[in-house]
């Protein structure tokens, strides 16, 4: 999870042009306005490829994407799922 | 052939009538929700009616004071409570409001300031965030005076924004809920004539300016009168049969006529407007079905990607009080329009048409939906539709044409002119009659024997992605504005889900030393998102026929294959 997590924070700052100071685990993507909802499918394609998951359509929601925290507890969370 | 007469079925119903109504809904309906914002963590403000026009009464007293002599507010906000109290404010302090595309970067905020002349900008947390990035650059924006608006969604990350903007940056913080900012009484305002200002002779009587994208290269404001809006409302309430127990869903944006008109309607009949900022299905379907909700204004891309996503609406169940879902500012395939219905079994579906400068022109109600899917139905009450040779003659049924657009919905015109190609006086009414004045919209279409429009494609090279309006010339001149290239062609490809992406083929200058992806970086940084090619790619040359054009066609075919190899690469 921490290599998730760094590719996370290369990927938003250099695609998005966000800042380091904007990239706290819990601060919000999506409902700050840092991001808008046409990045939301660019970001979802970029987990699914690092992540090596095709994630369930019901699952992509905003509150699993609002914050880098939800974004790596979630993928936690289909990772445990599909080891079972 | 010609459909719809002036005045039918249309009440005279104006600015002062909707003022008057939202006066009346304050005082019988004060305690009933306007506005629910739906919140991370499933958290959610509610904003009542007398809540709502309270504010907007403050903010009105406020913009007569921050901006006494310039007609056009702009409105750099978030789909809040607070936005639509801008909005009815600026429209109680007998001024223009300007709602702007979140999405906009420096270049169109930029311009937008400059053409507006405007003396404030109103911001909020979530524009603090993007604009911030463009202080360094010289522009307009450190020119006007910043009114910040702390609203209930302000946060501790927009606080240390705020407290860190440049000193040389003029700024006001406003809070709508504060009881010092005196509330500007209604009737006050009703009916004011604007007069004095150099800019009243365009804007006057104006209520609105929306900035859509131009076929010039930069974004046009198309001033819609104070009235036209009201009127626009209410066509949409008779229409859709909205009233005080409608729940609607708002997902697009206010800045968009689709999304400004839907909220406005709400707030016409009395409804709830519960708004989601997320346009991801299954956001839609949990919100539709913790909210009750009963319509959905949406765009083609909308459902495109809920039918993609393989979800559909439970409406035996959890989603039984959805009662209509509409299909705006674009067409959906054949087989997407067939699919449509099992997505949301019962649901009425409400296809629309129009343009920002002819505003919701027809509309094919959920009866005529079985008969005639294709078609973007009959004239809103109030619309004279006429479908027109090249000799300017009306076409007969059946027969292909120009369509062009008078009554109900028509733009004032263009902010700063520029708009007698596309606005001028209907020749089917007498020359001295005001309402004589039509807009062509450059679609093609033709109408059946019983009035039903189909619609065959554009004059000029307009794009709609993901439900936005595109001229690629605004793309190409940003291209050429981030780096000394040689050459730019832009192709416009619809990918196998059915959406449409851009290709941009550059041919770099001896100068440059930008690759691809870095020239991609800029642009983001002066496009919005949905305006930056979805590839690019550095060419040594622009392939042409033999008569030397550019071979378009092969550009085509290269873009398709370029995305489906980008495609491959990322699917895991």
């Amino acid at each position: 999870m921490a290599a998730m997590h760094e590719a996370l924070i290369i990927f938003l700052t250099t695609n998005f042009g966000l800042q380091h100071d904007e990239l706290g685990t819990s601060d919000p993507l999506f409902s700050s306005g840092l991001l808008d909802s046409f990045s939301m499918v660019q970001l979802v394609m970029f987990v699914e490829g690092e992540a090596g998951v095709r994630l369930n359509p019901e699952d992509i929601t905003l509150d699993n994407f609002d914050t880098i925290g939800n974004i790596l507890a979630f993928l936690a969370e289909v990772a445990g799922q599909q080891g079972e | 052939m010609r459909f719809g007469a002036r005045g039918e079925a249309v009440s005279s119903f104006g600015t002062k009538e909707l003022l008057e109504g939202l006066d009346r809904l304050g005082a019988s309906r004060a305690d009933a929700p306007a506005v629910v914002a739906l919140k991370p963590g499933g958290r959610s403000d509610v904003t009542t009616y007398g809540d709502l026009l309270a504010r907007a009464g403050r903010f009105a007293r406020a913009i007569e004071r921050l901006s006494p002599d310039q007609q056009i507010v702009p409105l750099f906000l978030a789909r809040t409570a607070d936005s639509i109290a801008a909005a009815l404010g600026t429209i109680y302090a007998g001024k223009v409001f300007a709602m702007l595309n979140r999405k906009f970067q420096l270049p169109q905020i930029d311009h937008v300031l400059q053409v507006s002349g405007s003396a404030v900008l109103v911001v909020d947390g979530p524009a603090l965030l993007s604009l911030r990035r463009f202080l360094g650059e010289a522009s307009a924006l450190s020119q006007v005076q910043w009114v910040v608006l702390r609203d209930p969604g302000f946060s501790e990350l927009h606080e240390k924004i705020l407290a860190a903007l440049p000193g040389r940056l003029r700024r006001v913080v406003l809070s709508l809920d504060d009881p010092e900012l005196p509330e500007v009484t209604r009737t006050e305002v009703m009916g004011t004539e604007v007069t004095g200002t150099e800019a009243a002779g365009r804007t006057a009587g104006a209520g609105c300016c929306l900035f859509t994208s131009g076929s010039t290269g930069t974004p046009k404001g198309v001033l819609i009168g104070a009235e036209d809006l009201a009127r626009r409302a209410e066509a949409e309430v008779q229409c859709f049969r909205l009233g005080q127990s409608d729940v609607l869903l708002s997902v697009l944006p206010f800045a968009f006529d689709v999304g400004l008109n839907q909220m406005l309607s709400s707030l016409t009949a009395g409804a709830r407007l519960v708004i989601l900022e997320s346009w991801l299905p299954s956001d839609i379907l949990n919100a539709t079905a913790s909210w009750s909700v009963t319509g959905i204004s949406g765009v083609p891309s909308l459902w495109r990607s809920m039918m993609n996503a393989g979800l559909r609406f439970d409406t035996a169940e959890q989603h039984r009080a959805l009662r209509y879902v509409t299909v705006s500012g674009g067409s959906l395939s054949p087989s997407h329009l067939e699919k449509l219905p099992e997505i949301a079994p019962g649901v009425g579906i409400i296809k629309t048409y129009g343009q920002t400068e002819a505003f919701r022109a027809t509309c094919l109600l959920p009866q005529d939906f079985d008969r005639f899917p294709q078609s973007v139905g009959r004239p809103f009450p109030g619309v004279r539709l006429y479908v027109l040779r090249e000799d300017g003659t009306p076409c007969a049924a059946g027969e292909s044409g120009e369509i062009a657009h008078a009554g109900l919905g028509v733009m004032r015109g263009y902010l700063g002119g520029g708009d007698a190609e596309k606005l001028g006086p209907d020749p089917f009414l007498a020359p001295e009659d005001p309402a004589a004045r039509m807009v062509r919209t450059g679609d093609y279409g033709h109408l059946n024997e019983e009035g039903f429009l189909f619609l065959e494609g554009r004059k000029d090279d307009l794009l709609k992605i993901a439900g936005n309006r595109v001229y690629p010339e605004e793309i190409v001149r940003q291209i050429y504005a981030a780096a000394e290239v040689a050459e730019v062609e832009l192709v416009a490809v619809e990918d196998r889900l059915g959406e449409t992406r851009t290709v941009a083929f550059v041919v770099a200058g001896d100068e440059t030393d930008q690759t691809a992806e870095s020239l991609l970086r800029d642009l983001a940084k002066r496009l919005p998102p949905y305006m930056v090619p979805a590839h690019l790619e550095l060419v040594p040359q622009i392939p042409r026929t033999e008569s030397g054009k550019t071979n378009r066609p092969r550009l085509a075919e290269t873009a398709r294959s370029l995305l489906e190899a980008a495609d491959q690469a990322r699917t895991p």
